[in-house]
C-alpha cells in the first residue's frame, strides 16, 4: 500500500540523512587518519599529521610489527579471552537475569538489593588480587574470565529486557506443561536475540579492551592480550612518561608509525564484531509468537 | 503432553497444598528459578562480597607487609583529612559540574541519535552510520588526547587555523579555564554517542511493528508515531540507564581528565579521581584512596536509591 | 524436563570445556613460573627458594621483578641469559612488566605482599615504598655491600642518598651524573654564522636568532628557538643561572631550589622567551619536547645530551642535512662551569623479606647482583656474544650494523637487571658515531662540575605524605608566571602558599636532618 508522504517528511528525511552523515564523518575521521598514518612514512606524519591518505604509501611499518610473533600471538590471546569470556558472561548473566525478571519471586527484592549494592561498593584491587591468588587462578586465563563473569550493570539491563516480554508467553507455555528452564531456553532466549546480541557485544568489547586485569593477574608475557602491548607502545611513543632523565641512554622509543599501525591492528578485529551481530537486531521478532 | 505427565509423576507441586503452606508452595513451584539463580549467587558471594573486606581498609592504615590484621585502625582519620583539605570543595564542585553536564548533554544524545537512526528507511545507510559511529569508543583516551592536541593547539592546530582564516582571533582551547568543560564534554560526546545508541536501538527492535501499521492506517504522521509509539517503548530502558548512571555520578574517569589537566585549568579540572591518583596511588597511600572511593560510592548509593524511588513513584519499574 | 536439563548441562559443559581447552597450556598457577624461563641447566636441585648454601648444591634460584621498554620482554631462553645463568650458577626467574604499567603492577604486588625476591622500584622516595620499607618489608643491605667486590665499587655517595632512617635497603642502577646540557641545530648556527652559546644569555640570543632570522632558509617564518614541553627544564636552566640542584642552604635552613634567585632568573628567561615567541607557546600541553625538533621547527633542546643518539632519528629522516651538536657544561654569570647532576641512578633494587626467607638466600641474591659486574657479564650485557655480535680489535668491540640489530633483538632490555647498567664496561665500543663519542667524553670530563642535591640523603615525613600535593602549588604557579598570567607578586605569593600548606614543615625537617648529618 503506497503511503503519501508529506513534503515536511521529505525535508525531515533530508536533514536527518545529512546530519547522520556528518555525524558519521566526525566519528570516523580520526580513525581514517590513524589508518592513513599507519601506511605513511615518518616524515609525512611530521609534516602532515592530519592526512586522510598518505602521499607515499609504505608497508614497512606493518612488515616490522609482524616480523616477530608477539603481536599476532597477543591478538590470538585477545580473541581467545574474548570468546571464552563472553560465552561465560552471557551464560551466567542470562541464567541469573531470568529468575530475577519474575516480579513475584520470593526474595527477589533482597537479591536485587544485594546485587545493586555490589555495583557501587567493592573491596578494591588488593582483596580481589588476594582472592584470585588464593584460588590459584594467577597466571591463567580463568583469572580474566571468572572474576568478571557477571557485570552488574548488564545483569540489570538484561533482567529488564526479559521483564518486558509479555506475561502471556510464560502463561501459555506453562499451561502446555513447560517448566521454567524449558521456557527460558526454548522460548525466552530465542525471542531475546537483540538483547543477547547487545550484551554479547558489550561483554566482548569489555574483554577486548581490558588491560589492567591481564596486567595484574598474568605474569607470563606470552599470554598477554593485545591491549597490554598497545599501551606500552602508545605510552612510550607519546612520552606520557615524564622525565627522559629517567630513561636509559640506550632506549629508543617507538616511532609514530608503529603506534599508528599497532592501533589499527588491535582495534580492527573488535570492530568487525558489530556488523556480524547486526543481523540479530531484527525488528518485530515478537510478531506471531502469541498467536502461535 | 508428556512433560505434563512427567510433572504429574514426580508429583512435587501436587504434594504440597497451596492453602496450607503458601510460601513453601511457591518456593517449590519456582524451584527451577532458584536453581537457575544458584551459579549467579555463588558468583556474587565469592567474587563480589568476598573481597568486600577491602572497604575496611579505609579505616586503617594499610601496610602490605603487616597485612590486614597487623595494620593499625585509624578510624575516620582519612575522611577527616579528605574533608578538611581546602581542596575538597573544589574537587566536589569540579567533579559535580562534569558529571552534571555529562548527564544533561551526553546522556540524551544517544537517545536522540537512536531515534533519528530509527527513522532511516534505507537499511544499508542506517547500518553503515551505526557501525561507523561507534568506532570512537575504541580509541583509548591517550590517543584521543593526542588528537585533541593536534586539532586544538594554538600552534598551528587545525581548528585555530580555520578560525584565523575566517578572520578571527586564535582561541586557547587547551590552556584555559573556560574551555576545559566544553573540551571534556565534547570528547565525551564524540566518544560515547555512537556506542550509546546501541542499547536504545536494541530496545527499539522490540517494538511491535503492528503498532506502527495501525497508527499509519489511522493517519498518524511520522512525528506522531515517534512520540506516541517509539518514545514510550524505550522509556523503561532510558529510566534504567539514567538510574544506573546516577550511581556513577562522582566518577569522572581518570585517564581522560588527567591527560587534559595543566596548570591553567587545574582549578576547574581537578576531580576526585585525579586527586586520588596524585595523593593516593602516586604516593602509595592505599588506605587514603580507598577512603575517597568509599565516599564516592556512598554518594552514588544515595542517588541511586533516590532516583529509583522517584522512578517508581512515576510508575516506572526501577531497578528493584 | 529431562531434555532441557540435558541441554543446559551440555551448554555449560561446552563453554567450560572451551575455556579449559585454551588454558591447558597454562602451567599450575600457584607459583608463577613459566617453563621457558628456567634456564636449560640440568634439572638438578630445582626447588623454589632453595635454602641451598651458596656454592655447591646445584643452581641457586633468584626471582626478580623488572621492567622493559620494548614491546617484548627479553627472551629468557636466549643464549645471553643462559650464559648469565651458567656464570652465576643461578636459575633466574624474572617477571617482566611493561614500563608503561610498571608502577601500577608494582604497587598491586606490593599491596598484596606478593613480591619476588629482588624488585626494581622507580619511584624514588614516594610514600608507598618508604612506608613499606619502614614497616619492615625489605632487608637492610647496607652493611653487606663491602663484602662484594663489584658492588662495593658503586659510588658510596649515591648509597648515602638512599638511606632511610640511616639504613640502606637498596642497590641502585647507576647512571651518569653529568647528563644535562643542551642539544642544538648546528647547521642553523653555521648558517647564521653563530657560535655555540655558552651561557644562558647567549642561548637567549641564539633563540632569538633562530626565531627571527630564518635559519632554515626557506623564506617562511616557521622556525623558533626553544622546544619545550609540560615538563619544561627550568630546573636545569636554573643551575646555569647560579642556583643549586634540588635544595640549598640559606640562613642556616635548607630551602628547596625554587626559592633561589637563580631559579627566578631561569623563570624570567622562559618568561621572556614566551613573551617574544622564541618558544612554542603551547608547551604546557606538549608531551614530548623532542617533537618540535624532529619536525624541523625548533633549534634548541634542553635535556640529557645522550638524547642526541636516540631521540632525533625522525629529524634525519625528514631532513638528512640536519646536524645536531651538544654542549656541556654551560657557565654561570660568575663564569663557573656547572651541570645539574642527576640522582646518579635510575631505579632501585629492593630485597623483599616475603620471598627471601633468611640471610642465606639474601647472600645468594646479593652475590648474583655482584656477579653481574664481572667482566664477562658486562661484555655480554653491553655487546652480546663474542663472534656472534662483535669482534675484538685493539681491546675494542667492533660491530657491524647486522650484528647490532641481531643483538638488539636478543638484548632488548637485559641491562635492566644489572646495577651496573651500560655504564660499566670491560670492552669499549669501537664503532660509535663522533657525536656519541663526544657525549661519552663530556660525561667523563664534566662529572667534576656536577652539582648534586645536598638534600638527597634526607627524608621529610611531610614531604613523603603530601609532597606531590604541595609541589603542585609551585609547579602550577611557575607555568602561570612564564605565561605572563601572574607577575612577580603572584610567584612570591605561591611560595608563601607552599610554605603555609606544609612546606615550612618540610624545610624544618630537612634542616634538622642536615644539621645532624653534618655534626
Amino acid at each position: 500500500m503506497k503511503i503519501k508522504r508529506h513534503p515536511g517528511e521529505i525535508l525531515f528525511d533530508c536533514i536527518n540523512y545529512l546530519f547522520l552523515f556528518l555525524f558519521a564523518v566526525i566519528t570516523l575521521f580520526p580513525f581514517l587518519n590513524i589508518i592513513a598514518c599507519s601506511f605513511a612514512t615518518t616524515q609525512e606524519i611530521l609534516t602532515n599529521p592530519l592526512m586522510l591518505f598518505p602521499k607515499e604509501i609504505t608497508l614497512e611499518t606493518y612488515k616490522y610489527i609482524f616480523s616477530t610473533p608477539t603481536l599476532v600471538r597477543s591478538l590470538g590471546n585477545s580473541v581467545f579471552i574474548t570468546l571464552a569470556g563472553t560465552a561465560v558472561n552471557i551464560a551466567m548473566t542470562t541464567i541469573m537475569a531470568y529468575p530475577l525478571a519474575h516480579k513475584n519471586l520470593i526474595g527477589r527484592k533482597y537479591l536485587m538489593l544485594g546485587i545493586t549494592f555490589t555495583m557501587l561498593f567493592g573491596g578494591g584491587m588488593i582483596p580481589s588480587y588476594l582472592l584470585v591468588k588464593s584460588l590459584h587462578l594467577l597466571d591463567s586465563y580463568w583469572a580474566l574470565v571468572l572474576p568478571g563473569a557477571i557485570g552488574t550493570f548488564n545483569l540489570i539491563l538484561v533482567k529488564n529486557s526479559f521483564q518486558q516480554l509479555p506475561d502471556s508467553l510464560e502463561e501459555s507455555a506453562k499451561i502446555d506443561g513447560a517448566n521454567d528452564l524449558f521456557i527460558f531456553s526454548k522460548i525466552v532466549l530465542p525471542l531475546s536475540l537483540p538483547t543477547l546480541a547487545t550484551f554479547t557485544l558489550f561483554y566482548a568489547v569489555g574483554h577486548w579492551n581490558s588491560f589492567m586485569q591481564p596486567l595484574l593477574y598474568i605474569n607470563d608475557s606470552t599470554k598477554w592480550p593485545v591491549q597490554v602491548l598497545l599501551r606500552q607502545i602508545v605510552m612510550l611513543s607519546q612520552g606520557g612518561l615524564g622525565d627522559s632523565e629517567m630513561l636509559d641512554p640506550s632506549v629508543v622509543l617507538p616511532a609514530q608509525t608503529i603506534k599508528m599501525a599497532s592501533i589499527v591492528v588491535s582495534t580492527t578485529p573488535i570492530l568487525l564484531v558489530y556488523p556480524f551481530l547486526q543481523k540479530y537486531f531484527v525488528k518485530g521478532v515478537l510478531v506471531g509468537s502469541i498467536k502461535g | 503432553m508428556s512433560i505434563r505427565q512427567q510433572f504429574a509423576k514426580t508429583g512435587s507441586p501436587g504434594s504440597v497444598s497451596p492453602k496450607k503452606h503458601p510460601i513453601l508452595h511457591r518456593l517449590i513451584m519456582d524451584r527451577w528459578l532458584y536453581i537457575m539463580l544458584t551459579p549467579g549467587v555463588i558468583y556474587f558471594l565469592l567474587f563480589k562480597y568476598g573481597p568486600m573486606w577491602g572497604i575496611l581498609l579505609a579505616f586503617k592504615n594499610y601496610q602490605p607487609f603487616l597485612g590486614f590484621f597487623g595494620s593499625e585502625w585509624v578510624g575516620l582519620e582519612h575522611f577527616e583529612r579528605f574533608f578538611s583539605g581546602k581542596t575538597f570543595w573544589m574537587l566536589f564542585r569540579n567533579t559535580l559540574s562534569i558529571s552534571a553536564l555529562n548527564i544533561l548533554l551526553c546522556f540524551p544524545l544517544p537517545i536522540l541519535v537512536a531515534l533519528l537512526l530509527n527513522e532511516v528507511q534505507v537499511s544499508w545507510y542506517k547500518r553503515m552510520v551505526q557501525t561507523v559511529s561507534y568506532v570512537p569508543h575504541f580509541m583509548s583516551w591517550v590517543v584521543v588526547a593526542s588528537m585533541t592536541y593536534i586539532l586544538f593547539t594554538t600552534e598551528n592546530g587545525l581548528v585555530n587555523n580555520v578560525i584565523k582564516a575566517l578572520g578571527g582571533k586564535e582561541v586557547n582551547f587547551l590552556m584555559s579555564e573556560r574551555w576545559f568543560l566544553p573540551m571534556i564534554i565534547g570528547q565525551n560526546i564524540w566518544k560515547g554517542t555512537g556506542w550509546g545508541t546501541i542499547i536504545y536501538l536494541a530496545a527499539l527492535t522490540g517494538v511491535d511493528s503492528q503498532l506502527y501499521e495501525a497508527a499509519r492506517i489511522d493517519g498518524a504522521s511520522r512525528l506522531r508515531q515517534a512520540i506516541s509509539i517509539t518514545l514510550p517503548s524505550i522509556r523503561p530502558t532510558v529510566v534504567t540507564m539514567l538510574i544506573l548512571k546516577l550511581g556513577d555520578v562522582l566518577d569522572t574517569g581518570f585517564d581522560q581528565i588527567y591527560l587534559m589537566l595543566n596548570a591553567m585549568n587545574r582549578n576547574v579540572g581537578e576531580v576526585f579521581d585525579t586527586y586520588v591518583y596524585t595523593t593516593g596511588i602516586g604516593q602509595g597511600q592505599f588506605s587514603y584512596s580507598i577512603a575517597v572511593n568509599l565516599f564516592k560510592s556512598l554518594v552514588g548509593l544515595i542517588l541511586v536509591f533516590t532516583a529509583n524511588a522517584i522512578a517508581q513513584k512515576l510508575g516506572e519499574e526501577g531497578i528493584f | 524436563m529431562k531434555k532441557s536439563l540435558r541441554i543446559l548441562a551440555m551448554t555449560l559443559a561446552l563453554s567450560a570445556a572451551a575455556s579449559m581447552a585454551g588454558c591447558s597450556g597454562s602451567p599450575s598457577s600457584s607459583v608463577s613460573p613459566n617453563p621457558s624461563s628456567s634456564s636449560p641447566s640440568p634439572a638438578s636441585n630445582v626447588n623454589s627458594s632453595s635454602q641451598a648454601p651458596v656454592e655447591s648444591a646445584g643452581p641457586n634460584k633468584v626471582t626478580m621483578l623488572n621492567n622493559f621498554y620494548a614491546t617484548d620482554p627479553p627472551k629468557t631462553d636466549s643464549v645471553i641469559f643462559e650464559r648469565i645463568s651458567q656464570h652465576t650458577n643461578t636459575e633466574l626467574e624474572i617477571t617482566w612488566v611493561p614500563y608503561a604499567a610498571y608502577n601500577e603492577k608494582f604497587n598491586a604486588l606490593l599491596a598484596a605482599g606478593d613480591l619476588p625476591q629482588i624488585v626494581l622500584n622507580n619511584e624514588g622516595k614516594k610514600a608507598g615504598i618508604i612506608n613499606a620499607v619502614r614497616s619492615g618489608m625489605f632487608w637492610e643491605i647496607g652493611p653487606e655491600i663491602q663484602n662484594y667486590p663489584n658492588l662495593s665499587q658503586l659510588n658510596s655517595k649515591v648509597f648515602d642518598t638512599l638511606a632511610v632512617d640511616g639504613k640502606v635497603y637498596a642497590l641502585f642502577r647507576q647512571r651518569v651524573l653529568a647528563r644535562n646540557g643542551y642539544i642544538i641545530r648546528k647547521d642553523w648556527l653555521d648558517k647564521l654564522g653563530l657560535e655555540m652559546p655558552k651561557t644562558i644569555d647567549e642561548v637567549y640570543k641564539v633563540a632569538e636568532a633562530f626565531t627571527t632570522m630564518d635559519p632554515d632558509g626557506n623564506g617562511i617564518a616557521d622556525t623558533f628557538g626553544v622546544a619545550e614541553s609540560s615538563n619544561f627544564q627550568v630546573r636545569e636552566v636554573s643551575v646555569w643561572c647560579g642556583s643549586q640542584t634540588g635544595n640549598f642552604m640559606k640562613d642556616g635552613k635548607m630551602y628547596p631550589e625554587f626559592f633561589h634567585d637563580g631559579y627566578l632568573a631561569a623563570l624570567d628567561f622562559y618568561r621572556n622567551l614566551y613573551a617574544n615567541d622564541y618558544i612554542n607557546k603551547d608547551f604546557p600541553v606538549v608531551k614530548q619536547r623532542g617533537d618540535n625538533i624532529n619536525n624541523g621547527k625548533a633549534g634548541i633542546y634542553f635535556g640529557v645530551i645522550d638524547d642526541v643518539n636516540t631521540k632525533f632519528n625522525d629529524l634525519y629522516k625528514l631532513n638528512p642535512e640536519a646536524e645536531l651538536d651538544v654542549m656541556q657544561p654551560l657557565y654561570t654569570p660568575d663564569g663557573i662551569p656547572v651541570v645539574r647532576a642527576t640522582s646518579g641512578y635510575n631505579g632501585l633494587f629492593y630485597f623483599s623479606k616475603t620471598s627471601i626467607p633468611d640471610e642465606a638466600q639474601l647472600q645468594v641474591c646479593l652475590r648474583f647482583m655482584d656477579q653481574l659486574g664481572d667482566d664477562e657479564i658486562c661484555d655480554l650485557i653491553n655487546f652480546g656474544i663474542e663472534g656472534d655480535h662483535y669482534t675484538v680489535k685493539d681491546g675494542k668491540a667492533i660491530r657491524t650494523p647486522e650484528q647490532i640489530s641481531a643483538f638488539n633483538v636478543l638484548q632488548n632490555d637485559i641491562s635492566q637487571i644489572s646495577p651496573f647498567g651500560s655504564m660499566r664496561k670491560h670492552l669499549v665500543g669501537g664503532d660509535v658515531t663522533p657525536i656519541a663519542e663526544k657525549v661519552e667524553t663530556l660525561f667523563a670530563q664534566n662529572e667534576q662540575y656536577a652539582i648534586t642535591d645536598i638534600g638527597a640523603p634526607f627524608l621529610s615525613d611531610t614531604a613523603i605524605k603530601m609532597g606531590d600535593e604541595l609541589n603542585q602549588i609551585y609547579k602550577d604557579a611557575q607555568v602561570k608566571y612564564v605565561l605572563g598570567e601572574i607577575d612577580l607578586d603572584g610567584w612570591n605569593q605561591a611560595k608563601e602558599e607552599w610554605l603555609k600548606a606544609g612546606g615550612d614543615k618540610v624545610i624544618e625537617e630537612y634542616t634538622q636532618q642536615y644539621s645532624e648529618f653534618n655534626k
